[in-house]
């Protein structure tokens, strides 16, 4: 069980991470959301220990986490990371040996499925190739709970989704706690069980994919039939034109009346109104 | 655990590159040199008023390079492959412990097998190899290779110490306090007295004594880059 409780890291004058209060389980993928700059990779990077929080604990397994004490049981991957220019080949075998139970099989079966030429050194490799390989060595990790940051950067539409197949074969052979944080918020809905958002270092949500896509909708209609169906509910956005508004919500669903029609929220659009949301005319 | 912590080892040796080619290039030269004085010698010039500085000393600069790219260019790449901060700080203790006496065994060789020799010749008013100004000669080549690996070793963990802590105010910090101990402590007798003991100590007391100094200081350094690696973001 990995826990948060009242963290505060902060660079300068600037909370980057801002009193979070977290739980998280010791299975599933979990998808971490957030703006450039809202704290995503100092959350991982606290969580790994390596950094150390201005304030509050962070726990694994009840233990504390900070960087003298960096947690065997998490490995943290930031994408674009700089390895060293060995072979493909050499730098599993060097990961094989500075890790407990790193599962080189695994590592050289995705590496052969992703053709990954494992005689090349890796400034050979295009910088999406570095990526991938950066992410096998991460996945064929053991440990309890795998923090990959941005594991898709560079990454073309093939490779995006030979990532997610990854994922789940990695999680479907070793059940863990697996945490992404990335953009391309859509696509890994399609892998992804939990959500978390962050904005301006603060947990905004943490919830079930099933649960977003239950909470999360929008009702457009005219405005003098949408303005009153809004009151006591959720709403995360709101955009009018002319007579007509659409509004999006985070709230248990109504039944429209005729004129009115309710829509599934995209997890994007769903994203963007919750941490950029407000009134758009 | 030593699993881990050998592996760190093989892979920091295997990645200074940089270290090895420096060093190489800088005893290539000196040795150049020696070897053309040598011949304009054999070829009756006279250098019998010349002193040959040894190549071997030039190995001394592997194990300090090393002190400089293990914590600021491996650190981070041996962290990304999985590594933790405790094998890295262990790891990181035997390359500098393991090139420390491997270019004090070389240099150990190069001093009896060519500097003794040469000197010997009357071909040059003498060679000079540090092992004989710190008169570690003087004790026999067991204290020439045993000292001289001791004072390298605390050489590499203090240099990588202070690499650790580069860019910390206390890093800062420490580097103008050296600066400062030195200029401050030099030109007023009762400190220079303390830094000359200082030095004395660690380079010119006897083989037991100054192998005590330095291992003990040696293992001082490396206990505080413990605390300066639990400090160094990833």
């Amino acid at each position: 069980m990995i826990e948060f409780d009242h963290v505060t890291k902060r660079y300068g004058g600037v909370n980057a991470i801002d009193r979070v209060c977290l739980r998280l389980p010791d299975h599933g993928i979990h998808c971490l959301l957030g703006r450039n700059g809202a704290g995503k990779t100092t959350w991982m990077k606290l969580l790994a220990g390596h950094i150390g929080a201005t304030s509050g604990a962070i726990t694994v397994d009840g233990r504390p986490v900070s960087p003298g004490r960096m947690p065997e049981s998490v490995n943290y991957i930031e994408s674009g990371v700089t390895q060293f220019n060995l072979r493909v080949s050499e730098l599993m075998a060097a990961a094989a040996d500075l890790q407990q139970g790193f599962d080189q099989g695994f590592a050289q079966e995705m590496a052969d499925r992703l053709e990954l030429d494992r005689r090349k050194r890796f400034k050979q490799l295009s910088f999406g190739m570095r990526t991938m390989l950066t992410t096998i060595i991460a996945l064929a990790n053991s440990s309890r709970a795998i923090l990959l940051d941005e594991p898709t950067l560079g990454f073309d539409a093939i490779m995006r989704q030979q990532f997610n197949d990854l994922l789940l074969q990695s999680h479907q052979a070793h059940p863990r706690l697996i945490v992404v944080s990335t953009h391309l918020i859509d696509e890994i809905a399609k892998v992804t069980e939990r959500l978390i958002v962050i904005d301006r270092g603060r947990v905004l949500l943490q919830a079930g994919i099933d649960q977003v896509d239950e909470l999360a909708y929008s009702l457009s209609g005219p405005t003098a039939a949408v303005q009153p169906l809004l009151a006591g509910l959720n709403v995360i956005g709101r955009t009018s034109a002319g007579a007509l508004t659409t509004a999006q919500i985070y709230d248990h669903r109504i039944t429209p009346p005729p004129g009115v029609v309710l829509e599934r929220l995209s997890l994007q659009d769903f994203f963007i109104n919750l941490v950029g949301g407000g009134t758009h005319v | 655990m030593f699993k881990k912590v050998w592996a760190t080892t093989r892979l920091n040796l295997r990645n200074l590159g940089v270290a090895y080619l420096v060093t190489a290039l800088v005893v290539a030269l000196m040795l150049g040199q020696t070897v053309t004085k040598l011949v304009i010698s054999l070829d009756g010039g006279d250098m019998s008023q010349q002193l040959e500085t040894s190549g071997g000393n030039f190995f001394w600069l592997l194990p300090l390079l090393a002190a400089i790219l293990v914590p600021a260019r491996n650190y981070q790449r041996t962290i990304s492959l999985g590594a933790k901060r405790t094998s890295f700080w262990w790891g990181a203790l035997l390359v500098q412990a393991l090139l420390a006496a491997a270019v004090a065994l070389i240099n150990t060789v190069v001093y009896y097998a060519f500097d003794l020799p040469l000197a010997r010749s009357g071909r040059f008013d003498g060679v000079v190899n540090l092992v004989e100004v710190f008169g570690w000669a003087d004790h026999g080549p067991l204290a020439v290779f045993g000292q001289q690996a001791a004072f390298l070793f605390l050489a590499a963990v203090l240099v990588q110490a202070l690499t650790l802590a580069q860019g910390k105010w206390y890093g800062y910090a420490a580097d103008v306090a050296l600066v400062a101990i030195i200029s401050v402590f030099t030109p007023i007798a009762g400190l220079r007295a303390a830094l000359g003991w200082f030095f004395h100590q660690i380079l010119f007391a006897g083989p037991w004594p100054q192998l005590a100094a330095c291992l003990l200081l040696a293992a001082l350094c490396h206990w505080l880059s413990r605390w300066l690696l639990a400090r160094k973001a990833v």
